[in-house]
């Protein structure tokens, strides 16, 4: 293998229990992102945003343990796709998801803009498609 | 059929829970992390296995002192096949949405649960299969009975266990919600959906 290149991305290792532990973590995220997101207030669109975003991270994590044995640790959540991407079939397609999803992240979580509804839903559905994605995995 | 180890039906030996694990990501791996990824052998058999691997070809390993990393390898001839078997209980999940899918009287729900849901069954466990009929469809409507006959056949094709179904009337959930049997629990905690309502919806509780 080459060491060259990129940096490797800061890990930990985990397990299958720990990825069953992150699933449920990013079901009720997302369950209650979609609770928040049937308010209709601006406040709302941020907050089930930012739930999202902590659903698709959370599902993330839970497919890489169960398929790597390790899930990033590092605060970029580009290192996170990268291992992501890692995984066969389907890491790929869940790593461009997940590159789209925390990109909204910051605007969610700490900006003083708020989030359209356009975006919330394009969120919610794109962390349903991670948990899916993590579900399958698990079920592998 | 072993459901938790579907690839066992024909690749009953370790190399087979490596060649699985190998067949689920790009990323080098060294034989430690194989091990405990993998769902049996020590971390001495899965080692021997992955020499034995390496001299057929199927797997590479690269060496980067103090470690062995491996991967698949698949352009060989026979990676198709372990990327194929390392996806069974996909395929399994897969084959019983469609089946359901194709219903001339859909259930309002579908879920795989016990054993085969959890992944820790064995040769003779029954594939057990939770379905929430219509409301004001008999059980023994011939319609439904003939679709319950015709999953439970070809679960048994597929896998050579039995299909445990259980046929459960829309109007009897919301007893069971408030008598709590067993069976909810396991639903609860290992369900997974398949057709209709989603659990979570069905049984109104988190899971």
């Amino acid at each position: 293998m080459s060491r060259g290149g990129a940096k490797e991305p800061r890990s930990r290792e985990c397990d299958a229990a720990d990825a069953r532990k992150r699933l449920a973590d990013a079901e009720k995220y997302l369950e209650v992102a979609e609770l928040v997101a049937g308010e209709d207030s601006l406040e709302a669109h941020n907050v089930a945003t930012g739930l999202a975003v902590l659903a698709g991270i959370a599902a993330s994590d839970a497919a890489c343990c169960k398929a790597l044995g390790e899930s990033s640790r590092g605060p970029d959540h580009r290192d996170a796709a990268r291992f992501l991407r890692r995984i066969t079939p389907g890491g790929e397609a869940g790593a461009n998801n997940f590159e789209r999803l925390v990109g909204l992240k910051d605007k969610a979580h700490y900006s003083f803009l708020n989030v359209s509804e356009q975006d919330q839903t394009g969120t919610i559905r794109r962390a349903g498609r991670l948990v899916d994605f993590a579900r399958e995995v698990l079920q592998r | 059929m072993n459901v938790s180890r579907a690839y066992s039906a024909v690749a009953p030996t370790v190399e087979g829970d490596v060649l699985v694990v190998l067949a689920g990501t790009t990323q080098p791996l060294t034989g430690r992390r194989v091990a405990r990824l993998a769902r049996r052998g020590s971390v001495a058999a899965v080692a021997k296995a992955l020499n034995r691997l390496v001299s057929q070809g199927i797997v590479f390993r690269q060496e980067v002192p103090p470690a062995s990393l491996y991967t698949l390898n698949r352009r060989h001839l026979a990676a198709p096949a372990v990327e194929t078997l390392a996806l069974i209980r996909t395929e399994l999940l897969k084959r019983l949405r469609d089946a359901l899918s194709t219903w001339s009287v859909p259930p309002v729900h579908a879920s795989l649960f016990g054993s085969a849901a959890r992944g820790d069954g064995d040769i003779d466990s029954d594939i057990d299969i939770f379905i929430v009929r219509p409301a004001g469809m008999d059980t023994e409507a011939p319609a439904w009975e003939a679709q319950l006959r015709g999953l439970g056949e070809a679960v048994l094709a597929w896998t050579g266990n039995d299909a445990g179904i259980i046929d459960f009337a829309e109007r009897d959930i919301e007893q069971m919600r408030n008598e709590s049997p067993p069976v909810l629990g396991g639903l609860q905690r290992d369900g997974i959906d398949l057709a209709g309502v989603p659990l979570r919806e069905l049984l109104g509780t988190a899971r």
